[in-house]
C-alpha cells in the first residue's frame, strides 16, 4: 500500500515537473519570439555591435598597456642583477642582453663585465668567453623555441631575479684566442655599429689608391687566424677587399659589401703553428669607406 | 554667454592652464632648438628694422636662407618667447608661451567646429580627441611651426565652410577673404600647409563636377547650393594672390628674385627630398594609441557614410560639408604618403591633418551612440569617450614628459619601435631629464660632451639654472670628463663615449618603457 501511494506521488511529481518545464520552456520560446519580433533595426544592431566592439578595444587596449608596465624589470630586480653578478661573475664572462633594447642592463652589470645586446646571440663566435650571463626580459620578448645557444653549452643555469630570467651558459668549447691582432700591432681599436650590434673594431681606413696596410709584429701562430670584418657605413657602394697575408704564403682575399654584415674568414695555419710568421691585414675599399676588422689568433 | 562659447573659452582656458603649468618640464628637440633659435634673431632683427633697415633686411634675408623657409613662425615663437621670459615663465617655459596660446586656441577652435558639426557633445569631446595621446601632447608643448599651422588649417576650414554656408554674397565674401588670408599666414608658417589652397580648389572642382553630374541626371535637384558653385569661391580667389604674397613677405631670401624662390618652396614642401625613414601614414598608425586610431578611422568612416548618403539624396549642402572636412583630413595623409611632406619627426608632418580627423571621430562617437541606444544616448557617448580617450590619456600623463618617444600598442610601444630601430626621440629632448642627475653627481669643474643635444638648446638649460654653473662644455671626447648622450638614429657617437672613456657602462639614464633614450657616460673619478 505504502509503495504504491509512494509510486502514485513519484508519478505525480514527474507531471507536474513535466508540465513545469513545458511552461518554462514555452514561456522562453514566447519570450524569445516576442523579443525577436521587437528587435531593433539592422541600424540599430549594428551600432550596438561596434559600439560593444569598441568599449572592448578600449578595455583591451587598456589593459595590453597595464599588463606591459607590469612585466617590465622593476629598479629592485636590476638591483638584484647587480648584486647575482657582483657575486658571481668571473673573468672570461659576458652578460647577452635580450631583447636588445633592455639597455638598462648596461647601468646594472658590473664595468668589469662586457654587455652584447643582440637578437642573433647564436650566431656570435664569442672569443675569449667562457660563459654567458643571459639577461632576458622574457615577459616582453620571445627566446624562441631552441635555447640560445643550444648544442654551445656544457651546462646552463637558469634563475628567475624578478621580472628578469638570468640563465647562466657555460660554453662547452670556448674560443679562447692566443692573441688579438690589434692588441699585438698595438693599433687602437674603436667601438663601432655593425648591423646593429657594438664591436670592438680595428678600423682600416684605405684612400683611393692607397690600400691600408697593418704589419703585425711576429707572433707564435696555432691553427688558425681567424676573424670578422664589415665595411662600414653599411650603405657605402662597392666591394671592399681585405687580404690576410701569413708570412710569405699566399694571401686570403675576403671580399666585403656593405650588405655583408659581419663577415667571417679564417687562414688556416696548422702548417706553421709555433713558428712567428709577420702577419699583414690589408684592405682597399671604396672611397669614404673603412673596414672593421676583428682578428685572432686560434691556438 | 552661450554653451557653445563656455564650452570653447573652458577649453581653451584649460588648455592654456595646463599648457603653460606643463611647458618648462620637456626636453628641447634639435627642431624646437632651431626654430627658436631662429626665431630669437628674426624679432632681433625686426626689432632693430626701425632703426637699421638694411642691416636687418640683410640679417633676415640671411636667416630664411639658412633655415629654407618663410619665418612667420619663427617671429611669432621669438615674440612670444621673449614675452614669456620676462612674463617670469622661465628661459625653457617662457620660450613656450605662443606655443601655449596655440594649443588654447587650437582647443577653442576644436570645441565650436565640434559644436558646429554635431552640438555640445560633440564639442566637449573634439578637443580631448586630439589632445589625449602622448604625441599631441608633446607636439602641443613644442614651439616649433606645426601647431601654428594645425590651427590655422583647422580655422581656415572652418571659415571656408561657414563661408560656403552662408546665405548672403556679402557674407560669403567677407568669410572667403578671410579664409585665403588664413590660408596665406599658414603658408607663410610651413610651406607645405599651402596645400589648403589644393583642398579648397579640389573641394570646389568635386562641387562643380557634381553640379555637373547632377544637371544631366537629376534636373530638378539643382537647389540653392549650386548657386554658390557656379563662380569662384573668394577664398581660392584671395588664396591665389594673398599665399606667393605672405610666402614672399616673410620669406626676405627671395625679395630680390621672387621666381628664384618656387625651386625653395618646393623643396620646403618635401619635393625632390630623399624618402624618410618612417612612412609618416605608418606612423599615423603606430604613433597613436590604438583607440585613438580606432576613432579617427570612425570619424572618417562615419563621415564617408554621410557623404555617400547625402549624395544618394542629391542633399548638395551635407555633401559639400562632408566632403571639405574629409579633403581637409586625409589630404595630409595623402599627400605626406607620396613625400610631399616636410622631412620632420614623429607626427609633425601630418599635425594639421589630426585636427580634422578629431573632430569627425568626435562627431562619429556621438552619432555612433545615438544611434545604438536613442533613449541612453549620453551614457552610451560617455562611456565610449572614456573608453576610447582615457588609454590615451593615460599613456600621455604616465610618459610624460616624454611623449615624443611614446608609439602605439600596434607597434608594441617604445620597445617595439626601438626593436625595429625606428627613431627614439626626435632630436636630443630626453637629455632634459637627466640634467638632475648630472648636477648633483658630476665632479666640480667637468667638462661636458653633449652628444646629439643642440648647442641652443645646452644654453637654453645653463640659463634656466638646469646645468650646473661650473660644468664646462667639452670641445670634442677627447678633453671631456662626461659625456651626455642623446639616443637618435646611429649610435657611433655614443661608442666614440665608450672608446674615450673605455666603459660601455652608463652611470645615469632616462628609458621609456626600459628603452634607452639618453645615457651619461664618465672617465674614473668624474661621477661621485
Amino acid at each position: 500500500m505504502a509503495a504504491r501511494l509512494l509510486v502514485r506521488l513519484l508519478v505525480h511529481l514527474r507531471d507536474v515537473l513535466v508540465a513545469q518545464l513545458r511552461g518554462w520552456r514555452e514561456g522562453g520560446l514566447a519570450g524569445l519570439r516576442r523579443a525577436w519580433a521587437a528587435r531593433p533595426p539592422k541600424r540599430q544592431l549594428a551600432a550596438q555591435g561596434l559600439v560593444a566592439a569598441l568599449l572592448l578595444l578600449g578595455l583591451a587596449s587598456l589593459d595590453a598597456r597595464g599588463r606591459f608596465v607590469h612585466r617590465l624589470p622593476s629598479p629592485r630586480d636590476w638591483a638584484a642583477l647587480t648584486a647575482l653578478l657582483e657575486r658571481d661573475a668571473r673573468p672570461g664572462d659576458l652578460v647577452a642582453i635580450l631583447p636588445p633594447w633592455l639597455e638598462q642592463a648596461r647601468q646594472a652589470v658590473p664595468a668589469r663585465l662586457p654587455v652584447l645586446g643582440t637578437s642573433a646571440l647564436d650566431t656570435e663566435w664569442l672569443p675569449g668567453v667562457r660563459r654567458v650571463w643571459l639577461v632576458a626580459a622574457t615577459a616582453v620578448t620571445t627566446v624562441g623555441a631552441h635555447p640560445p645557444l643550444e648544442g654551445r653549452t656544457a651546462a646552463a643555469d637558469a634563475q628567475q631575479v624578478g621580472r628578469l630570467q638570468v640563465t647562466r651558459l657555460d660554453l662547452a668549447a670556448p674560443v679562447l684566442p692566443s692573441a688579438w691582432l690589434a692588441e699585438r700591432a698595438g693599433a687602437p681599436t674603436r667601438w663601432r655599429d655593425v648591423d646593429g650590434v657594438a664591436r670592438r673594431c680595428l678600423e682600416l681606413s684605405p684612400v683611393p689608391g692607397m690600400p691600408a696596410r697593418l704589419v703585425v709584429p711576429p707572433l707564435a701562430l696555432g691553427r688558425a687566424l681567424a676573424g670578422h670584418v664589415s665595411l662600414r657605413p653599411a650603405t657605402a657602394a662597392g666591394t671592399a677587399r681585405l687580404l690576410v697575408r701569413v708570412g710569405d704564403g699566399a694571401p686570403l682575399a675576403v671580399e666585403v659589401t656593405g650588405r655583408s654584415g659581419w663577415q667571417p674568414f679564417r687562414v688556416d695555419t696548422t702548417g706553421l703553428a709555433g713558428a712567428s710568421p709577420p702577419v699583414t691585414l690589408e684592405a682597399d675599399a671604396p672611397p669614404g669607406a673603412v673596414l672593421c676588422v676583428e682578428a685572432v689568433v686560434l691556438p | 554667454m552661450t554653451g557653445r562659447a563656455r564650452i570653447a573659452l573652458g577649453w581653451g582656458t584649460a588648455t592654456l592652464a595646463a599648457a603653460l603649468l606643463l611647458s618648462g618640464q620637456p626636453g628641447l628637440s634639435g627642431v624646437e632648438a632651431a626654430a627658436m633659435s631662429a626665431g630669437e634673431r628674426t624679432a632681433g632683427w625686426l626689432v632693430a628694422a626701425p632703426r637699421l633697415p638694411a642691416e636687418a633686411a640683410r640679417g633676415l634675408a640671411g636667416l630664411s636662407s639658412e633655415r629654407g623657409r618663410p619665418l612667420l613662425a619663427e617671429a611669432f615663437h621669438g615674440f612670444a618667447g621673449a614675452g614669456g621670459e620676462r612674463l617670469g615663465l622661465g628661459p625653457v617655459g617662457g620660450l613656450r608661451l605662443g606655443v601655449a596660446l596655440v594649443a588654447g586656441l587650437l582647443s577653442a577652435a576644436l570645441a565650436l567646429g565640434g559644436f558646429a558639426l554635431g552640438g555640445a557633445p560633440v564639442a566637449l569631446l573634439a578637443p580631448a580627441a586630439f589632445w589625449f595621446t602622448p604625441r599631441t601632447l608633446a607636439l602641443g608643448l613644442l614651439a616649433t611651426p606645426d601647431l601654428l599651422g594645425a590651427l590655422l588649417w583647422l580655422v581656415a576650414v572652418q571659415v571656408f565652410a561657414r563661408a560656403l554656408g552662408n546665405p548672403t554674397p556679402l557674407t560669403r565674401t567677407r568669410d572667403g577673404l578671410w579664409c585665403g588670408l588664413l590660408c596665406a599666414a599658414a603658408a607663410a608658417v610651413r610651406p607645405d600647409l599651402v596645400s589648403l589652397w589644393l583642398v579648397l580648389a579640389l573641394h570646389w572642382g568635386l562641387g562643380r563636377f557634381h553640379l555637373r553630374w547632377l544637371a544631366h541626371h537629376h534636373r530638378s535637384a539643382a537647389a540653392a547650393w549650386s548657386v554658390r558653385l557656379r563662380r569662384t569661391p573668394t577664398a581660392i580667389g584671395a588664396g591665389l594672390l594673398l599665399i606667393p604674397a605672405a610666402v614672399l613677405a616673410c620669406w626676405p631670401a627671395h625679395w630680390r628674385a621672387p621666381l628664384a624662390g618656387l625651386g625653395a618652396l618646393l623643396s620646403a614642401v618635401g619635393w625632390g627630398q630623399a624618402s624618410p625613414t618612417v612612412n609618416p601614414a605608418l606612423a599615423l598608425l603606430a604613433a597613436l594609441p590604438i583607440p585613438t586610431v580606432a576613432l579617427l578611422a570612425l570619424g572618417l568612416g562615419h563621415a564617408a557614410l554621410r557623404l555617400a548618403r547625402a549624395l544618394r539624396r542629391h542633399d548638395g549642402d551635407a555633401a559639400w560639408l562632408e566632403t571639405l572636412w574629409l579633403l581637409a583630413g586625409t589630404v595630409p595623409l595623402l599627400l605626406a604618403a607620396v613625400g610631399l611632406a616636410p622631412r620632420l619627426p614623429g607626427l609633425a608632418p601630418l599635425l594639421h591633418g589630426l585636427a580634422p580627423l578629431a573632430l569627425l571621430g568626435a562627431r562619429a562617437l556621438v552619432a555612433l551612440a545615438t544611434q545604438a541606444w536613442p533613449a541612453r544616448r549620453l551614457a552610451v557617448t560617455g562611456a565610449l569617450g572614456l573608453l576610447l580617450l582615457y588609454p590615451g590619456l593615460r599613456a600621455a600623463v604616465t610618459t610624460f614628459p616624454l611623449g615624443g618617444s611614446a608609439w602605439g600598442e600596434p607597434l608594441g610601444g617604445a620597445a617595439g619601435a626601438a626593436w625595429r630601430g625606428w627613431p627614439r626621440q626626435d632630436g636630443g629632448e630626453a637629455v632634459r631629464g637627466l640634467l638632475g642627475d648630472v648636477a648633483l653627481h658630476a665632479a666640480p669643474g667637468a667638462r661636458v660632451a653633449w652628444l646629439g643635444v643642440a648647442p641652443w638648446a645646452i644654453e637654453r638649460y645653463r640659463r634656466a639654472g638646469l646645468v650646473r654653473a661650473d660644468l664646462v662644455d667639452a670641445a670634442g671626447l677627447a678633453e671631456a670628463d662626461l659625456a651626455v648622450v642623446a639616443e637618435g638614429g646611429g649610435r657611433d657617437a655614443e661608442y666614440d663615449a665608450w672608446t674615450a672613456f673605455g666603459s660601455s657602462r652608463p652611470v645615469a639614464g632616462v628609458y621609456l618603457d626600459e628603452v634607452a633614450l639618453a645615457f651619461v657616460y664618465t672617465r674614473p673619478g668624474a661621477w661621485r
